[in-house]
Order: C-alpha cells, then structure tokens, then sequence
C-alpha cells in the first residue's frame, strides 16, 4: 500500500506543479480579461525570450491596448494556421500577431486600424544565387499572405510550406533553403540573432498593414480596440515601442550578433515543466482512457445488440488521425456550445484516442481466453464475477499486457501533437526554447532523450513481464 | 437390468441421475430425441455410441453447460432445472477430456479454487488430502505446464470431487493415455465408485470393459441399447 500512496503522493505533485499558470500570466491590472491570440514563434514581433518569458512588440502592443481599455491580457499561444478558427471558435478574443489586413481575412473578422506597416522580403542564404533561376527553393510559412505572393513573385521557385519562420529558418541553416519570404523586420532580427548568414534580397515586394482582429459579432470590443489602437499610435509611446524593437535592425551594416543563448537551469526548468506537463496529461488521459476502455470492451464483449454500433465507432476512432480528432474537439465542440481549453480537449483526445485502441485490445484477449476455460469455471459453480476475476482475466493478462504497454507508449509519444493546441507540454517547450536560440538540434534532442526517459521504463517492463508469464507457461514463445 | 450395490444409497429407491424426456435440437436436427434413462447408485456407468449419437450433448446438459430444449434431469429424484452453477456444481462434477486446468494457477489452487470461494476454511487441508488419495502428493505447486498429461487428468479428477458432488462425469478420460496409465484410470474409477457416481461418456471398448460392468449406447439420439459392456458395444 505504501507504494499506492506514494504514487498518489507523485500526482498530486505533479498537478501542483503543472497546474501553476503554465501559459503567461494575465497582467496584474483588474477588469474583464481579453484573451489575446498569437503564435509566440515570431520575432521580434512575438516570442518566447531567454528568461522564457513571452516578448516582442506585439506583445507589448498588446498590453498597451489592454490598459487603454481597461482589460486584463491573457495570452495564449497557437499554431498560425489555425489562429482565425479560434477566434471564431471564441477561445480567444483578439489576435495581436502581426496579421496583415487582407479583403479575405476582412470577410471573416473585423480589423482594428493597423497598428504597423511592414511588408514582405526575400532573405537569401549566402552562395545561393539567384533568385529567378529554376529550381530556388523558397521558404514560407503556412497560412500567411506571403504564400501566395512567392508563387506570383518568383513562378519558377520550389516553395515550401513551413509552420512557421522558425522552421524555415533552420532549414536554411541546414542548407534545404536558398531563401525566405517573411516580414522585413522578422527576417531583419532572425539575421541578426540567429547566426543563420543571409542578406535581403532587394527591397520589400509590398506593403502590408496589421491589424487586430476580433470575431464579427464582436462590435463593442471592435470598437474599442479601433479607438485605443488610434490613441497609442498617436502617443509618444508608440515611438518608444517601435525604437525598443526595431531600432538596431534598421542600422543597416550591423554585425551580426551571436545566437542568443539561454542559462541551462531556465533551459532545464522549461524542458523539466514540459515533462511533467506531458507526464500528468498522458497520466489523466490514458488513466481515463484506461477506464473507458474497460467498459467500452465489456460492451463489446457482451454488449448484444449494441456491440455493433460501437464496434464500428471504435473502428472509426481506431481509423482516423490523433490530431484531427484533436481539432474536432478543441475546435469543433464550440460551435455546439461546449468550450472546452485545451488540457481538456488534449485529456478528452488522449482518452478517447486510447480507449478505442486499449478496447480492442482487451477484447481480443477475452477472446483468446479459450471456451473450455469459462466451461470449467461455469462447471465448478463459479458465478459470472467469480469466473471473470479468478479463470479469465489472469489468463487475459499475459495475451494483453505487451499490447497495452505498447499503446500506451505509443500515446505518450503523440501526445507531442497536444502542442499544436497550445498545451504547454515537452514538445512546445521545446519549440519555445527554439524559437528563443535557434537550437533545434540541442532542444530536440534534449526533449526527445526526455520521452525516451518516460517510455524506456515502460518498454522494459512489457519485456520483464512478458518474460516472466512465458517462463510461467501462460505465453508462447 | 440387475440393481447394483448403491454405495451412495439415501436409503431409498430413487435413482442417483436421472433423464426424463430430454430434448436437444440444433437447427432441424434432434441431437437428443426425448431421451428418457435411469442411472440406478453403484459401479460406474457408461454412456457410448457413434459419432454424433448425442453423448456429449447429453454429458453438456447434464452438467449444465448447455440448455435442453425440454425435459429434465434430477439428481437423486430433484431436478437441476433453473440451479444456479454453485448450486449445481454440488450436484454434478465434471473431467474434461482435455483437463481445462486453469494454467495460471498451481495444481493445489487449481483444486481449492472452487472451495475457497465458498467460504471452505480447511479447503487446502481437504486439497492436500485429495492430492495424497490420488497419488499426486508433491504435486501440489506445480503448474499445468509442468505435468504430464495422466498427472494433470488426476489434478482434473481432485478438482471436480473437490466439491463432493454426488454424480461425477467423465468425457472421454482415456483418450490420449497409454495402456498403462488407462489402466490404472480405470481401476481409480472403480475406487471412486463407491462414494459418488461415476459417469463415463467414451467410444474406448477396452477401457470401458475394464471399469464399467453397466452403461447405455445412444444411436440418434436415443436409448439403443442398455447392459454390460459387452452388450452395448454389441
């Protein structure tokens, strides 16, 4: 027993540890909150700085518009590409994240005046030639309007699609790039920080305006961003705001700086709050999924008429992606009216994804407990309970331990894909540190040998247990 | 047919199993055609007859593993129709022909099992005893894996008397034995005729002369022929 209560003793922990604000912390100023989107992978408009902390122009822009309008910032960070659905999905209230104001975007949600002007420029990675020749590989990040520009811009370039900058950028590190398309002033900063050698590539190809959306019914919140949005643009402040983030960039000549580093104990903190953040969502998750499991495979098993249907159910989660099932949830169960934040789409996600898998599994050992066993038990009088706990489940052990070790290493490595809706676990800490340094080898590393610290005990002791139920006679080799 | 000596005799006249217009169909076919027989207490009985002349079916229904579309079966004159499992098992035992031993657990849990879960205090002392009468003193922690089949058919055998039902039956115990081992079956049958009934469901003739001196054949589904060995094997 001291071990149970020692292991409960590690969860609660954990649910101390993890459940302290992992997403930045909403300003201290009082009133209604305004939960504010951005990606937090885009400097130095919007990114995660050395200390770890959430930084950038946008950010401060942000805070400024918050104390104008007497609003509390929340941020919240999200994959690009999927930032406009959760507005509209209502998770979140504004974007502040560098959007430029287009007429398509202008149909979906209601733009504040722009808040900076910037535009698009190529950035050429040193020794790569030129630019109009066949065959120059362009990066650029998914779901921004610079996407269609380079195919207009330079048709006989190969364009790549990247989540976002930061990806795009170590691919040029790594030489897969001759250049990319993204903001002047980005592109600017990451020459600057990133160590990556590259030199702009003409000048900007257009202007572009950002603004800050918010969902279209929103009109009230629409018009007070618009006035306060006004009102810094024309203080002092906006001035102070534009020399803190970009006046060294437009000195042109200057030296490139190294790769800003961050201390190995924020580095270790960071990964270390990542771990435990997958460790309890997997924890929650598959205990859940564990549970639904069992009662999904009893349906299964002696469910009659019901067996069917959600066999076929089961089969359709079995049959379909982790992270569309992911999306269904996180973006999907709004517009039903349940808002669900994140750890609880990625809890729901995990057990629904685990469950499918882990039901299949025991019922495949149920049926390979073989008839004559049930017949023995039901001829020594054993009742249906009795049967259960003592003939078969013992005998479904050995079959379905290994499966169910394995399913549950295989969740614990796609809850990776969690990061995507802005759960703060291993794998978003990782890209965090990234976008921070421009490390990817060290960050992935590093957060790879932590999942692999995780799932190697488990692996072993499938191993271990298989070993000793074949040594018991109770499996083949 | 001439009465045997009733070892386990209540004092009355009742036979110790009784069938009475025992129905099975499966699909258009009668597996058991209102088959009707009295198995009077004594020496162990046995029921032989061709492929698909209905004895396994008759040993399932008689032990309860398989629902008779009508008739009844009674165990000295009460009907086990609509017993529970537990209450049935204290009726009626059964060997398996290929043992069902419960791999997970030892020889000595395999035959306790059943007691324990009835609240049995001294079902390991009982086990053990049972162990030392059928010769499988040692044997008590081993696992099924570890024994030889004519070991593991005695561990079957402990663990159906484990409950002291008043009628044990027996589906084909000697297939799969070499002479020998079939040999000293047959003479443990003879044994343990005399505090319950044996019932011995086999196609095997020389095994059923050497423990059997009464039974029935059943053809399609029916009583053929009722006597000694000689006489249903006819």
């Amino acid at each position: 027993m001291r071990v149970r209560a020692l292991f409960f003793a590690a969860i609660a922990l954990l649910i101390v540890l993890v459940a302290r604000p992992a997403q930045a912390a909403p300003d201290a100023e009082d009133g209604p909150v305004l939960v504010v989107g951005l990606t937090g992978q885009y400097p130095p408009f919007n990114f995660f700085d050395e200390q770890g902390e959430l930084s950038g122009f946008d950010v401060d822009f942000a805070r400024a518009v918050c104390r104008e309008t007497h609003r509390r910032c929340e941020f919240r960070t999200l994959q690009w590409d999927g930032i406009i659905g959760a507005l509209l999905a209502g998770r979140i209230d504004a974007i502040v994240g560098s959007m430029a104001v287009t007429p398509e975007r202008s149909k979906a949600v209601l733009f504040s005046a722009p808040y900076y002007e910037s535009g698009p420029e190529l950035f050429v990675r040193d020794g790569a030639g030129d630019a109009s020749r066949p065959g120059f590989a362009i990066g650029v990040t998914l779901g921004t309007t610079y996407e269609k520009t380079v195919h207009e811009r330079f048709p006989k370039a190969e364009v790549r699609v990247f989540k976002g900058d930061v990806q795009a950028l170590a691919d040029m590190g790594a030489g897969r790039l001759d250049g990319l398309v993204t903001d002047r002033l980005v592109g600017a900063y990451m020459a600057r920080k990133a160590g990556v050698v590259m030199r702009p590539d003409g000048p900007p190809i257009y202007e572009e305006k950002m603004g800050i959306p918010v969902a279209p019914s929103n009109t009230a919140l629409h018009a007070e961003i618009d006035a306060a949005v006004k009102r810094i643009r024309a203080s002092a402040e906006y001035g102070e705001l534009q020399k803190k983030w970009f006046g060294e960039l437009d000195s042109p000549g200057a030296a490139p700086a190294a790769a800003p580093s961050v201390a190995f104990g924020r580095a270790a903190g960071l990964l270390a709050h990542g771990l435990l953040a997958t460790i309890l969502v997997c924890i929650v998750g598959l205990g859940l999924g564990i549970l639904l499991a069992i009662g999904v495979a009893a349906a299964l098993v002696f469910g009659g008429r019901l067996a069917r249907p959600l066999a076929v159910l089961v089969d359709f989660i079995r049959a379909t992606p982790f992270m569309v099932q992911l999306f269904a949830i996180y973006f999907g169960l709004p517009s039903l009216g349940l808002k669900v934040d994140a750890w609880t789409s990625a809890v729901a996600a995990i057990s629904i994804q685990s469950a499918a898998y882990l039901a299949e599994v025991i019922k495949t050992s149920y049926a390979s407990v073989p008839r004559g066993q049930h017949q023995a038990a039901r001829a020594l009088g054993l009742r249906r309970m009795e049967a259960l706990r003592h003939v078969v489940l013992p005998q479904m052990m050995p079959v379905m331990s290994v499966p169910v070790l394995n399913t549950i290493v295989a969740m614990i490595k796609d809850s990776a894909i969690v990061s995507v809706i802005g759960v703060y676990e291993l794998t978003l800490q990782a890209q965090q540190l990234i976008s921070a340094t421009f490390q990817p080898m060290v960050y992935y590393l590093a957060a790879a040998f932590l999942y692999f610290l995780v799932t190697y005990p488990i692996l072993l002791a499938g191993r271990r247990l298989e070993a000793r139920f074949k040594a018991r006679g109770l499996l083949h080799a | 047919m001439p009465e045997e000596r009733a070892p386990k005799s209540s004092g009355d006249d009742v036979p110790v199993l009784s069938v009475d217009r025992l129905t099975v169909r499966r699909g258009a076919n009668l597996v058991l055609d209102a088959i009707s027989l009295d198995v009077e207490a004594g020496t162990p009985y046995a029921i032989v007859g061709e492929s698909g002349a209905g004895k396994t079916t008759l040993l399932s229904v008689v032990c309860g593993l398989l629902e008779p579309d009508s008739g009844e079966v009674k165990i000295r004159g009460r009907s086990l129709a609509g017993l529970e499992p537990r209450e049935r098992a204290v009726q009626v035992g059964l060997v398996f022909q290929d043992h069902q031993l419960f791999p997970h657990m030892t020889a000595l849990e395999n035959v306790t099992l059943a007691p324990r879960l009835r609240g049995a205090k001294n079902a390991d002392e009982a086990g053990r005893a049972l162990f030392a009468s059928l010769g499988l003193a040692g044997f008590e922690g081993r696992r099924p894996h570890e024994m030889s089949g004519g070991q593991k058919q005695r561990v079957a055998i402990a663990r159906a008397l484990a409950l002291e039902p008043h009628v044990v039956l027996f589906d084909e115990p000697s297939a799969a034995l070499d002479p020998k081992t079939t040999r000293d079956l047959a003479e443990l049958l003879m044994g343990l005729a005399d505090k319950r009934q044996i019932v011995v469901v086999s196609h095997d003739q020389p095994f059923v002369e050497q423990c059997c001196p009464r039974g029935v054949r059943l053809e399609k589904g029916k009583v053929g022929v009722l006597g000694d060995a000689a006489a249903i094997f006819g």
